[in-house]
């Protein structure tokens, strides 16, 4: 069944968006935009696209064949896409949590937080490294299961172009039901920002129940707005730097290790994890902020 | 090649928009905004003194705790760094911080009069 890539329908809309939200940004003094950061993120995007077209085949290729050694037989109905459409959902989460909470994967991610921007073109700031990273590893279980590939990358494609929306600052909140069911700008802002209390929460693609449910979710606070972009920033606003840094820093870190053990946790451990328990991590961040929050409030 | 080449222009003319509706500058920093940059992006950073830089292109914070908060200007915004006061050096024409960062081993902030916390620790 030949099934259209529902992204590549989407950048017309892309474009129309983005110029709306600089217009409204201009207008309404809510929300930033660089054109530095702007031109950035697009490259970025630009080249993710690149680097996609030069691997798909590879994983189209790897896809059909755990396809050949599927579990059931899932025809193309209305409720194969239905529940397709839920269980990548729930893919893209795992994948999302561990692209946050392991270096390897971070490594390949960390591109799409290195804005200090929230704005629709943050939400075409993606990976240049995703293949490498193995990132397509996390979605291989649906062909096992059963899901035919060209379903599994329309649902895929659906679920990209719904992220898009989100990455603006123009939307407060949605209703009550809509932000209790799905994510939201207002859930998807706490996710690209480095206050301490927001650090490493809200990993959902389309549903923000599996966050509800694996206890990562932390809604927006009016007391506390985020600070977008990753926990060191960049000093440079090259998107090379940016596709690349974390894999430099890997690499550098990899060579300094003194045991197998050290070796893994600097590749594999949280980012910001350092063998003597110095390093910056979530938690020690959070521990920091914790701590010096209560110090103040005595 | 042809969709490529396509989306690079519409990248140019993105940009270009942006550029032309005046999203490239960056607002002034005063003590208030640089207190608030370094307080939000440095975990438990509390500043104690705030010494903005003569053109306003960034800020030394000493921090209650005896660290230092650093401001540099990126794009329309800034970026934080938190360093040992032994990693500032003064120059005569401002402080010299060093970063030892693959793409900021040093940055230096003019400051025409040496503040007196940062002479007395170094």
């Amino acid at each position: 069944m030949n099934l259209p890539d529902p992204v590549q329908l989407a950048i017309p809309a892309f474009v129309g968006l983005i110029l709306l939200e600089m217009l409204l940004t201009r207008l309404r003094g809510t929300g930033r935009y660089d054109w530095r950061d702007a031109g950035a993120s697009l490259m970025l995007g630009l080249g993710s696209t690149i680097a996609g077209a030069l691997t798909a085949g590879l994983i189209l290729a790897l896809s059909l064949w755990v396809y050949d050694h599927r579990l059931f037989e899932i025809p193309f109905s209305w409720w194969a896409f239905a529940l397709c459409f839920v269980l990548d959902d729930l893919a893209y989460y795992v994948f999302h949590r561990s692209a946050h909470r392991v270096r390897w994967f971070w490594a390949s991610h960390v591109i799409h937080h290195s804005s200090q921007h929230y704005n629709l073109t943050t939400a075409l700031r993606q990976t240049w490294t995703g293949f490498f990273s193995l990132s397509f590893i996390f979605r291989l279980p649906l062909f096992l299961i059963g899901f035919p590939p060209a379903m599994v990358f329309f649902c895929a494609g659906l679920n990209l172009v719904y992220q898009f929306w989100i990455h603006t600052e123009q939307i407060g909140r949605m209703p009550r039901w809509f932000e209790a069911v799905m994510n939201t700008p207002s859930h998807h802002r706490v996710h690209h920002a480095v206050n301490p209390r927001y650090l490493d929460r809200n990993y959902a693609g389309v549903f923000i129940i599996w966050d509800r449910l694996f206890g990562t979710f932390e809604p927006e606070r009016d007391d506390d707005l985020p600070r977008y972009g990753i926990v060191k920033a960049l000093p440079t606003l090259n998107p090379l730097w940016a596709a690349v840094h974390e894999w430099v820093g890997i690499a550098k870190d990899a060579v300094r290790a003194r045991s197998p053990s050290e070796l893994w946790g600097r590749l594999f451990g949280p980012p910001g994890w350092q063998p003597d328990g110095a390093g910056e991590t979530s938690e020690t961040i959070r521990a920091r902020w914790q701590a010096a929050t209560e110090k103040q409030e005595a | 090649m042809l969709v490529y080449l396509v989306s690079f222009a519409a990248i140019l003319l993105l940009t270009g928009l942006a550029w032309i509706l005046g999203f490239r500058t960056r607002p002034g920093l005063d003590a208030a905004r640089a207190r608030s940059e370094a307080e939000g992006r440095l975990a438990g950073f509390r500043a104690a003194e705030i010494v903005l830089a003569d053109d306003a292109s960034g800020a030394v914070l000493r921090g209650v705790d005896g660290s230092v908060g650093l401001l540099l200007p990126l794009g329309d915004g800034w970026i934080a760094r938190r360093l040992p006061v032994s990693a500032l050096s003064w120059s005569g024409a401002g402080v010299t911080a060093r970063l030892d960062e693959p793409m900021l081993r040093t940055a230096v902030l003019p400051l025409a009069v040496k503040p007196l916390w940062l002479e007395a620790a170094a």
